[in-house]
């Protein structure tokens, strides 16, 4: 009977049913046959109004989307351009840690190619990169902000482990420099080798780019000297955020109506409602799960034929790296988190370290052939072939698998800068 | 009569709509407001609305479940869309109709299980926040989940009808 309804879930999972719905079915047949009452469900659910941290999910989402929306991502690109044009291969540079950057404070990768990819895609090909870099590079980077500082995911896998947020933003750090450190070379590699004219640098430009963009520049710099010093909490830096970016956008640079405000209130929170409701059907869920000690159950499986945390770390690299293009990285993380972090613990895996290695394998899982959401997206912008961005995030797929294995089985990496935090 | 029946019908879907948007907006904007002034009494004043915090955490759920019920509206809830996406025409609409009308049972079983909540907190008459009672808040539930449950059903019918044609043509 529950292997049945096990099946016909996830065929109806496959078949494209809501997951929030296929997550609240199992938990009500499960609860159902364990004969307690179905209103846990929505006694779980209400603990959504009971997480203090939740709130800064919808209010950073909300600021990237007035972002967004502005012409913000012009004014980053020429800050970044007049500081790194000089580079072999600069505009590369440039456009990676322009998306790096973009993705950490709007957290959803997807809306970084849909904003940056149309303004540096065009400028990439006018300096004569090859076609298949510039989709690739585009395509993969806008995965790469993910560990930095205020990512989303990062927050929401904090509430989801009751891991503390601020440990992870520190853990984020190095190994999210280190990706985009390798990407960075491969670009200056790629400049040499094809010899794209790389600009001059002038004081005069430089100072002309800051000014143009001195109404927000200011706001990174301030958000995350808050968060580090722990002057103000994360939940506290997403409402300064949000009401900076209206003040900035609406007030001051006059780029965003007034009146598009509640537009944009709205596509925002269909996302943002998508997701939370995700995560209240499987505290649900994940609730009947520790009741019924299915992780440990997972364990004792998994023990009889994993003993080593080498050989656990590997296979968790390649069904994490599957889940991450079957599935976005929210309800990812929302669903699969809960059953991996006891499993992983008791392989003696540091739940920061855990958290890491979630969201970079999750984030080159968007990128990865066949299925991976970001070739979707990345094909409906740049109007070009799905099969074409197959070949041309190759080569960017590889380096990210290079750096993938080491912030996973050198622990360090992420966990060096917490320990020296915490005394 | 039952074009004035139809009438009625669209113009309250209209209306609605109009509704969900307007809340939703205005809600949202009180967060905002509300988590900045929030901030700003604690850091200048060092001081804060002690009913502020369970408020702002309220808001959120309100939102959410909005949110959720216009995300039903546009068909943007999150999916695994692998096949979906290969499918066309006839089979695509079949396959929706299936799992939207899946969705509808599973989401009356949700408004079931919240209006028993309901009834449990109306009774305990715990509160939330000040001498506003939890149930009064969490009314949200079953209009969400009733709405969403319409909105799946109406969409399994439309594409049920589409794979129908399908067939006899």
């Amino acid at each position: 009977m529950i292997f049945l309804s096990g099946i016909v879930t996830i065929a109806l999972a496959l078949l494209g049913t809501p997951l929030f719905v296929i997550i609240s079915a199992s938990a009500l047949l499960n609860f159902y046959l364990v004969d307690i009452d179905s209103s846990i469900v929505t006694i779980e659910m209400y603990r959504l109004a009971n997480t203090p941290m939740l709130i800064a999910i919808p209010l950073f989402a909300f600021a990237g989307y007035v972002l967004a929306e502005s012409q913000a991502p012009t004014r980053l690109v020429r800050v970044s351009k007049a500081f790194l044009g000089w580079l072999p291969g600069g505009l590369a540079v440039v456009a990676l840690l322009a998306c790096t950057l973009f993705t950490a404070f709007t957290g959803a990768s997807g809306i970084t190619i849909i904003a940056l990819g149309g303004l540096l895609f065009p400028a990439l090909i006018s300096e004569n990169y090859p076609e298949k870099f510039s989709l690739g590079l585009l395509t993969t980077s806008g995965s790469l902000g993910l560990l930095l500082p205020p990512s989303l995911p990062l927050i929401l896998y904090g509430v989801v482990t009751k891991t503390s947020i601020d440990q992870l933003f520190i853990a984020g750090i190095v190994p999210g420099a280190l990706l985009v450190l390798l990407l960075a070379l491969f670009s200056v590699y790629k400049g040499i080798e094809t010899e794209v004219p790389s600009s001059r640098v002038t004081w005069r430009e430089m100072i002309d780019a800051i000014k143009a963009a001195k109404w927000e520049l200011p706001l990174p710099a301030f958000v995350l000297g808050g968060i580090y010093t722990g002057y103000i909490a994360i939940s506290e830096a997403a409402a300064i955020t949000a009401f900076c970016v209206i003040v900035v956008e609406v007030g001051i640079y006059r780029e965003v109506k007034l009146r598009d405000l509640p537009g944009i209130m709205h596509k925002s929170m269909v996302l943002i409602g998508g997701i939370l409701i995700i995560l209240g059907a499987s505290l649900a869920l994940t609730n009947y799960m520790i009741d019924a000690q299915v992780p440990m159950k997972v364990l004792n499986l998994l023990k009889v034929h994993i003993t080593s945390k080498l050989v656990f770390l590997i296979m968790l690299n390649i069904f994490l790296l599957i889940v991450g293009c079957m599935i976005d990285i929210f309800s990812a993380l929302v669903v699969v988190v809960p059953l991996i972090s006891p499993i992983a613990q008791a392989y003696g895996i540091d739940p920061v370290h855990l958290g890491i290695i979630f969201l970079v394998n999750l984030g080159i899982g968007y990128a990865t052939p066949p299925v991976g959401m970001n070739l979707f997206i990345a094909s409906f912008r740049f109007e070009r072939p799905v099969m074409m961005l197959y070949m041309a995030s190759l080569p960017f797929l590889a380096i990210l698998l290079f750096a993938l294995m080491i912030i996973t089985y050198v622990p360090g990496l992420s966990l060096f800068l917490v320990k020296m935090a915490s005394p | 009569m039952i074009q004035a029946l139809g009438r009625f019908l669209k113009g309250s879907l209209w209306l609605l709509n109009k509704l969900e948007y307007g809340v939703l907006a205005f809600l949202f904007a009180v967060m905002v407001g509300l988590a900045f002034l929030q901030i700003v009494l604690r850091i200048f004043f060092s001081t804060g609305i002690l009913w502020g915090d369970p408020l702002l955490r309220h808001l959120l759920l309100w939102v959410a479940l909005l949110g959720a019920t216009m995300a039903t509206k546009e068909g943007k809830h999150i999916n695994i869309d692998v096949i979906t996406r290969v499918l066309s025409g006839k089979g695509k609409a079949v396959v929706h109709a299936l799992t939207d009308l899946f969705s509808a049972a599973i989401c009356i079983f949700l408004l079931e299980a919240s209006v028993k909540f309901l009834r449990d907190e109306f009774q305990a008459g715990s509160l939330a926040f000040l001498t506003v009672p939890i149930w009064t808040i969490c009314i949200i539930f079953p209009i969400a989940f009733g709405l969403i449950a319409l909105r799946f059903a109406a969409s399994g019918i439309r594409n049920g009808a589409l794979a129908f044609k399908g067939r006899s043509r």
